[in-house]
């Protein structure tokens, strides 16, 4: 198991949400459907490595780099 | 009956509106703010007749942008002339434990909830997934798959609708005994008996604008720590709990046909070489139709409407100021907003396929990084591609922009990006100072280069100002852009022709009154003169024609010239004369200027006018554009037209313009504040060029 942020990942990398740093960003992942303990997978990174998209329970999610910083997984 | 929709954005919700109500919709804006209130009618005419109101997307009642607010404001607030008798959640099938999270606050509030899972159409075997009866019981709420697309489940929609409906009696958030004197007080300051909005109010005081301020501060301070994120956060997982008890035998989420081939599209629609080139080709079939396709159409409706004119001249009495109103003041002012229609049509057609189908989030995602730093939105490149066409459907197009920072600095430089109506002008203007050269081996010339170079200035221009703007405008933190890129489908024409219909109505209707005003307006400046300045010239060409050695269609001529220099406007034109005298022009561009303020390529035909020619110079015709080419070089140097083609290319000559930025902004002072900063810009380029081109 290593612990690392969302933000860290490749293109294709699976993880498990871990935990999510702000109550705020746990409240707008949370809106999505995106929690804790969720698998995601990261499916595209966008030209100059911001913003990412990972794929949560069937959602695709995009996130700016500063914020894909505050979420951490387990891979 | 008032019957109100709720449910995620991409839910499904406007298409099951559209289904509901057909074309019996109006669409209106919230007062104060750029939201469209979407309403419509269901069963007219029977004793079923009922109101729907759309409601605009939410993912939760923690509203985080101005469009949730509303519809948080809608469902919160008993008094609100929207809040209604029925409420139907829809949610998406495919997705349905999140769509829960709205549905299980709904019930909290203690309203008469429906629950509609629509998109069952991309489910093989629901009954393999779903329990919806079970759910049924568990949320004590009537709950009904549908198909918007296929219209399956709507009709037992109706039926559910046509009988009473009960709030559930189910209570999902158990809110602590500990809170309970806290929530009473909270209950008598908002004149509630419910539970679950005084305890919004007490963890989240701010979204509760329509209480009194005053009622919000005294909630804040029952409990002021209770003011948190934390509680929210804490909400939100407890509702998830039970959502996933309440669907232990249904599915969560559904892995679809239509998820995987988005992964796949997306491999190359997000590709960072061919993305790119795919959406270069988009935007450029997008400036072809806005530029070129949609000529035809404009081209006929300014064909009819210069044959209604001539008609409704020979019908009225010949040379009545009355016939003149009609035909030059209002038809002509008609004829300039209607005009619009087909840009306004073939834009949205397109905005509203690329946002049916789910392309626009990716334009966004491919975008964002490199127009984040002037402040714009990934969104914003459509509005400023379209800006090269015409900047009247562009600035209307920058609703979509989420951020109501980044929307205003679309709007407000969007004006700078070189329209259509700027190509007559430049056409006319680089041909006095720019000699015929062959360039780049005889492929180009010089007049080309130079016209790309004004669009080029336009864009920088824009990013320019863009980037000024973001710096002065602190006032708003960025915030978490966390976004959902929904699964790709295929368009349903049925909301794109809705969409292409409501956004040419309100134009008409909305933008077409201060437009009509204007018009008459600058009719009026031309067509009257102070004393009796106008009667001294028809008597004077009354006597020049008796004489038969004067040709009569030039002295009509140099008759229509000297009345134009006579009227209000020539007056204005000459008092204007100190001021634009630093830019190298006199009284006659003064005119130009002044008329050219309802739409800049009315400067050709002034020009046309003043030099005695008749007012229908068309630049397309080689000759007359010789004719009016010859005429101005003699009186003005090559600095002077260099001057006025910068001016041109920066200056807010637009009323059309105008009034969309009003309608949009909702705001006279940015539409004030764009005219000064764009008339100010122009002046100051133009003063700049003039005096560098003196010293050349």
């Amino acid at each position: 198991m290593n612990t690392r942020k969302l933000s860290e990942l490749k293109i294709g990398d699976t993880a498990t949400i871990s935990s999510i740093e702000t109550a705020e960003m746990q409240v707008a992942l949370m809106n999505l459907g995106v929690l804790e303990g969720d698998k995601c997978k990261l499916t595209d990174i966008a030209p100059l490595g911001d913003p990412i998209a990972v794929l949560v329970n069937g959602t695709k999610v995009s996130l700016r780099k500063k914020d894909a910083e505050k979420v951490w997984v387990k891979t | 009956m008032k019957i109100a929709l709720v449910g995620n954005p991409n839910c499904g919700k406007s298409s099951l509106f559209n289904v509901l109500t057909g074309l019996n919709q109006k669409v209106g804006n919230y007062p104060g703010v750029t939201v469209d209130r979407k309403s419509g009618e269901m069963n007219k005419g029977t004793n079923y007749a009922s109101v729907i109101i759309d409601l605009p997307g939410i993912y939760s009642l923690y509203p985080a942008s101005e469009d949730e607010q509303i519809a948080c404001d809608i469902i919160r607030n008993p008094k609100h002339e929207d809040h209604a008798d029925v409420w139907v959640v829809v949610a998406d099938a495919t997705q349905l434990r999140r769509s829960l999270l709205l549905c299980t606050q709904m019930i909290d509030m203690q309203l008469p909830v429906v629950l509609a899972v629509n998109m069952m159409d991309l489910i093989e075997n629901p009954d393999q997934y779903f329990n919806f009866q079970k759910l049924s019981a568990k949320l004590d709420i009537p709950v009904v798959p549908i198909s918007a697309r296929t219209k399956k489940g709507i009709d037992t929609l109706k039926s559910v609708l046509s009988k009473a409906i009960t709030p559930s009696r189910t209570r999902i958030l158990k809110i602590p005994e500990g809170l309970q004197p806290v929530i009473a007080q909270s209950k008598v300051l908002m004149n509630t008996e419910k539970e679950y909005p005084a305890y919004q109010a007490l963890i989240t005081p701010d979204d509760f604008l329509y209480l009194p301020e005053e009622t919000r501060e005294k909630i804040k301070a029952l409990s002021p720590l209770m003011a948190s994120k934390e509680l929210v956060a804490n909400e939100m997982l407890v509702r998830y709990d039970r959502i996933d008890l309440f669907l232990e035998d249904s599915l969560r989420t559904v892995t679809t046909q239509a998820e995987k081939r988005t992964l796949i599209l997306d491999k190359i629609l997000l590709h960072p070489l061919w993305g790119y080139f795919i959406f270069l080709g988009i935007l450029f079939l997008i400036f072809q139709m806005l530029f070129s396709v949609a000529e035809f159409p404009m081209n006929f409706i300014e064909m009819v409407f210069g044959k209604a004119g001539e008609a409704i001249g020979k019908i009225l009495p010949e040379g009545s100021m009355f016939s003149h109103f009609i035909t030059d003041g209002v038809l002509a002012g008609i004829a300039g907003i209607v005009v619009f229609v087909p840009q306004i049509a073939f834009l949205f057609l397109f905005i509203s396929v690329l946002e049916e189908t789910g392309y626009m989030s990716r334009v966004v995602f491919l975008m964002d990084r490199i127009m984040r730093p002037f402040g714009f939105s990934g969104r914003s490149v459509i509005p400023l591609i379209g800006g090269m066409a015409c900047a009247v459907p562009s600035i209307m197009m920058a609703r979509t922009i989420p951020n109501p920072k980044e929307r205003l600095i679309t709007i407000l430089v969007t004006p700078l990006m070189s329209c259509s109506a700027r190509l007559p002008v430049y056409v006319l203007l680089t041909a006095l100072f720019v000699p015929d050269i062959k360039v780049l081996g005889g492929i180009g010339n010089l007049k080309g280069v130079v016209m790309l170079g004004l669009y080029i200035m336009g864009f920088v221009m824009a990013l320019l100002v863009a980037f000024v703007l973001k710096k002065m405008m602190k006032y708003q933190s960025d915030g978490i852009f966390v976004s959902e890129m929904p699964l790709y489908r295929k368009p349903r024409w049925q909301n794109v022709g809705i969409t292409i219909w409501k956004k040419t109505r309100t134009f008409l209707i909305e933008t077409g009154k201060i437009i009509l005003v204007i018009s008459v307006v600058l009719w009026g400046l031309k067509s009257f003169a102070p004393g009796n300045q106008f009667e001294k010239i028809h008597q004077k060409y009354e006597q020049l024609a008796q004489n038969p050695a004067n040709n009569p269609d030039s002295l009509e001529m140099e008759k229509s010239s000297e009345l134009l220099k006579a009227s209000y406007a020539g007056v204005i034109g000459k008092s204007m004369e100190p001021l634009i005298r630093p830019l190298g022009y006199d009284w006659k561009i003064g005119i130009a200027l002044l008329t050219s303020f309802a739409a800049r390529e009315v400067f050709t035909g002034t020009m046309g006018m003043i030099y005695g020619m008749s007012e229908s110079v068309e630049v397309e015709d080689d000759e007359q554009r010789k004719t009016l080419t010859e005429r101005i070089s003699k009186e003005y140097p090559p600095a002077v037209a260099f001057s006025l083609l910068i001016f041109y290319a920066f200056a807010m000559q637009c009323m059309s313009t105008l009034a969309v930025t009003k309608r949009e902004t909702g705001s006279w002072s940015w539409t004030i504040f764009m005219l000064v900063y764009l008339t100010v810009l122009a002046y100051g380029a133009a003063f700049i060029a003039y005096r560098v081109a003196l010293m050349i």
